[in-house]
């Protein structure tokens, strides 16, 4: 379904060919799955950025971030009860319009592989109504505030008065089978999932960290990664970049779905790793401002970290690893 | 004046050299100089580091922090109105029980260097009442929050039951900034060599770094400084917190978050007025900027 438009709006979808494409813009759900122990301002910065990064592809409308911390049966050293960790995560995102909590996975009594949080929240997403503006757009009740306006929305107000985009056919959808397939792969994005029918698509959203932990013996099946990378996709933030850009091209697993793959470089260095906040804290020292106020006070009034926490698992084998030595029993 | 104290509290004080000493802690005020052009977590975190630091010496007690947003006068490119700025540093510290700010350096016509403000600090706590607990302890009508209870108190509140620490009389003002502060001092035209030695010795200065290396290099390498190298405090940052304000206002010009970069409210006001554009960051473009002039004219 083609429509002309006029040249002077042809700036605002970037990647249009000629005046008379007008591209799609997948729905995306960024899932965000961690120890959050505690959470961070480091791990809400990582939304932002995700979201800026995608929006400006001009490809992307990001509806949704979600924080998924992990279950008590990740047995990680130092790991404190989920229930504290959900806590603190709703209190970090008590103010987003867009950021939000699910504690299913910490509600498991096993520990659940990342391919199956993600496999759970695309479930999620279809179960709700296709293909309305309203879906996972902003949380129940809450306006979205101005302080949460994505770049793009910021760009339109400043280049044309308010104009939500347009669905329009896609004219750009090839079989994956066809031979043309894979001249689209680099000429323009193909959406694998869900992208014609109009619900979100669940992104992993990770550091550089989680992206070279793949490469760590036992820690991921092949096969999830496979999956990740090609049904899901994922958002890596990272500090070089350099670094990641190279663990793809080497990996067999990850270079085919490359385009799956947006690695986003951090503008302003925000190393407020959760790790050092519980040393800080552990060492009477203060760590305001590196974490949301609510989520300080949180931890203050139960005197949640302390070198009894820290000692937590101690000794247990992370839960991944449990798993893939079963497997190979 | 001395006294025999039990062996067991003798950890409460660490550089206690015998039993019967007991070191007098030191009043502190922390004055930062600054654009804040906007204010940032950075800018906040500076404070709570350098408190931390001081008082882990045993020897001081941190009983504000004062944010001085420097005057429009001083001329830097993008700098806007102090106005704005004041209001966006009160917003920043409003929940905070120890960190205020001071508008007199912005009020003046002309920039104030440096010294002056500090000056002008000390003045001011001098004409309080002196050798009193409640001097510049909390914020008038906002009791001291556990979120800001600092690290000593902490310390002592698992060590020890509450004692307060000697009275020492009025506070000292000392300058809290960054490593580049530092290292402007030696930068030609930027300080006058009497103001670098009057802060290093009356006041004293605590230095908020990344690496360490550099900013004691160049406290070694200064005739100015390594005389009063013991007023000099390098404290180094423990998680890189990077947040400056030009990268900030760059991610608010291109349309960027810069959610949890800097506090809510401060956000918050700055989009409703939408502060920073391409136009804002080109205010006093081509003029020299304060302290320059200043140089200048005193040479000629």
């Amino acid at each position: 379904m083609s429509r002309k438009r006029p040249i002077a709006s042809a700036k605002r979808t970037r990647t249009a060919r000629t005046f008379d494409e007008v591209p799609k813009k997948s729905k995306v759900v960024l899932l965000s799955c961690g120890s959050f122990n505690p959470v961070t301002n480091m791990h809400l910065r990582m939304f932002e950025l995700a979201r800026d990064h995608l929006e400006d592809t001009g490809r992307y409308e990001v509806v949704k971030g979600i924080l998924s911390p992990v279950g008590d049966g990740y047995k990680k050293i130092g790991l404190i009860e989920a229930s504290h960790r959900v806590e603190m995560a709703k209190l970090a995102v008590e103010s987003s319009s867009w950021i939000e909590v699910d504690s299913w996975e910490s509600r498991q009594a096993d520990w659940q592989e990342t391919v199956k949080v993600l496999r759970h929240q695309q479930q999620e997403l279809l179960s709700q109504e296709p293909d309305t503006d309203v879906v996972g757009t902003a949380k129940p009740g809450r306006k979205r505030k101005r302080m949460d306006a994505s770049s793009a929305t910021k760009r339109r107000k400043l280049e044309e008065p308010d104009i939500a985009p347009k669905k329009t056919g896609n004219n750009w959808s090839f079989p994956l089978h066809s031979p043309f397939a894979f001249l689209l792969h680099y000429a323009a994005p193909l959406d694998v999932s869900a992208a014609s029918s109009g619900e979100p698509r669940v992104m992993l959203l990770c550091g550089a960290d989680v992206l070279e932990s793949f490469g760590v013996p036992g820690l991921w099946k092949p096969q999830h990664i496979e999956e990740i990378a090609s049904t899901f996709g994922l958002v890596c933030i990272t500090r070089g970049g350099s670094d990641a850009e190279a663990f793809i091209q080497g990996s067999d697993l990850l270079l085919p779905h490359r385009s799956n793959i947006h690695v986003v470089q951090e503008w302003v260095a925000n190393d407020v790793s959760a790790t050092r906040i519980r040393h800080g804290l552990r060492c009477g020292h203060s760590v305001r401002y590196l974490l949301p106020d609510p989520v300080l006070g949180y931890i203050q009034e139960r005197q949640l970290y302390n070198a009894e926490s820290e000692q937590r698992n101690e000794g247990v084998v992370l839960a991944p690893l449990q798993k893939c030595a079963r497997t190979q029993e």
